[in-house]
């Protein structure tokens, strides 16, 4: 480590910028991590924080408005990525293994570890834009509007998209229902 | 993080489904990665065009490690190149909101608020080039359980219904049975394509439909698009929007008119404010106002 000279005054910008970069870094990480490699992600983060400091008078004030505008700075760094790469213009958002996650909450409920592999397989089936939306409103918990604004959509559009993917997502599991997984029980007994 | 009031599925789905969030624990910004990148940034000169390889080396301190081999990595800002050709957006009207960033060149200079005709050839020609570029977004074929999601099948199912041409773009909207695929072309370059679910209406004669108003980019660049169905005595369509006044084409029940994005939207206010002029066989004419026309949308409405 080296010292260095003591810092000059921050400016108004710098101050804001550190209040948005401290609420949101976390939030966006996490973003990232899902949609890509966890060798990339920082790389991603970097770019769109960037993107944030030199245009920081677009930011929006609220700080839910705010993540919003940075996930979908993000989405749009990623899917340049993916364009320049000649990949699909889609973005597929990544589930956990389920086998492998949360051995606490394995070793409780056999029920839910059924239900979590169902989910994974059932997951892997949807379309990018299906995983994209049911990760902003589950794992990012986003709003509509804010999920929206992430897409580039309008609010209700992402309503119509979203319920789209949760009835494609319960298709897929209701598929998956009648094999001997534990999850069958599960599934007669809490859903409609 | 904030929290959706609505289930995703059930209580006990959403429980295991967000258990199988892929994403790690939430990263400490006081951590040495985190403040050396914020450090950083704040020490870039805010209005420089510094390049996202030093972005990326802020993060990692592996200059460009990520580019692609043969590539320097794009100087900021990104350029907005296509966003999503493939998503399927039902309903009345469909809204895409252009990224925040806005790309400062002279955009779609030669663009004319008066539409020409597109020649045959050059139809074909559009035609192929966008669903070849849009069908590449999608899944080939039906996924089997999804009927409302379009696949390239359904791309390539499609013909052409109307075109127009505004400079060097031409503009193509086409029709299969289930979906309505609309494009924005160069010849070279596609612009981020929408798929609607088609709509079977039957029209009175001065009724109209609004059936998508969309807002996409092409290349760095903005466009606003709008496109629906007229009865058989509205001849003439003009959008006011943004301050511009475009006469839209008008051809066999169809109408439809794109127009350069002025400027970025007020976050508050992040779609266009859209008034159609519809001028009828016998000369009359009716402004509509955006207010008019979200139920124009939904059930046809008969004005004048």
């Amino acid at each position: 480590m080296t010292t260095s000279a003591p810092d000059p005054p921050p400016t108004d910008a710098e101050i804001r910028f550190r209040r948005v970069y401290e609420q949101t870094y976390a939030d966006l990480l996490r973003f990232v991590q899902r949609r890509v490699h966890p060798s990339q992600a920082e790389d991603v983060v970097a770019e769109t924080f960037l993107v944030a400091w030199r245009r920081l008078d677009d930011l929006p004030t609220e700080l839910d408005d705010t993540r919003a505008w940075l996930f979908g700075t993000a989405r749009h760094t990623l899917l340049n990525e993916h364009r320049a790469q000649g990949r699909r213009a889609a973005l597929g958002v990544r589930i956990a293994e389920a086998a492998y996650q949360s051995p606490a909450l394995a070793g409780v409920d056999p029920e839910l570890v059924g239900l979590r592999v169902d989910l994974a397989q059932a997951w892997r089936r949807l379309t990018p834009e299906a995983q994209e939306c049911l990760a902003l409103a589950a794992w990012d918990g986003l709003t509509a509007p804010q999920a929206a604004a992430v897409l580039r959509i309008s609010p209700v559009a992402f309503r119509l998209r979203l319920s789209r993917a949760r009835r494609a997502l319960r298709r897929y599991l209701d598929l998956s229902a009648p094999s001997p997984s534990p999850r069958t029980a599960l599934t007669e007994g809490s859903t409609s | 993080m904030t929290t959706t009031g609505k289930p995703i599925l059930d209580p006990t789905t959403d429980t295991a489904l967000r258990s199988l969030d892929p994403a790690g624990p939430a990263a400490d910004v006081h951590g040495t990665d985190a403040q050396a990148l914020l450090a950083r940034i704040v020490a870039t000169d805010p209005a420089a065009g510094l390049t996202s390889a030093e972005a990326g080396s802020a993060a990692s301190g592996r200059a460009g490690d990520t580019a692609t081999a043969d590539t320097p990595r794009r100087p900021m800002p990104m350029r907005r190149r296509l966003v999503l050709a493939g998503a399927a957006v039902a309903g009345a009207v469909a809204f895409t909101i252009v990224p925040g960033l806005g790309g400062s060149s002279p955009a779609f200079a030669g663009w004319t608020a008066t539409p020409s005709g597109v020649q045959a050839t050059d139809l074909a020609s559009a035609a192929a080039g966008c669903k070849d570029y849009l069908g590449r977004a999608l899944p080939p074929a039906k996924p089997g359980e999804d009927p409302n999601m379009p696949t390239a099948a359904d791309v390539f199912a499609s013909t052409p219904v109307i075109a127009e041409r505004r400079g060097d773009w031409t503009f193509v909207l086409m029709a299969s049975a289930e979906f309505e695929v609309s494009c924005l072309t160069s010849g070279r370059s596609y612009g981020n394509g929408a798929i609607d679910p088609a709509r079977q209406v039957s029209l009175k004669p001065r009724e109209a439909l609004v059936t998508s108003v969309g807002a996409s980019t092409f290349d760095s660049d903005g466009y606003l698009s709008v496109n629906g169905l007229v009865g058989s005595e509205i001849i003439g369509v003009t959008v006011h929007a943004d301050g511009t006044d475009v006469r839209a084409t008008v051809k066999s029940g169809r109408f439809l008119a794109w127009w350069p994005e002025k400027s970025l939207r007020d976050k508050s206010s992040p779609f266009p404010s859209v008034r159609l002029s519809l001028t009828f066989v016998d000369g009359k004419s009716v402004d509509l106002t955006a207010e008019q026309s979200a139920p124009l949308s939904g059930h046809g409405s008969s004005r004048g």
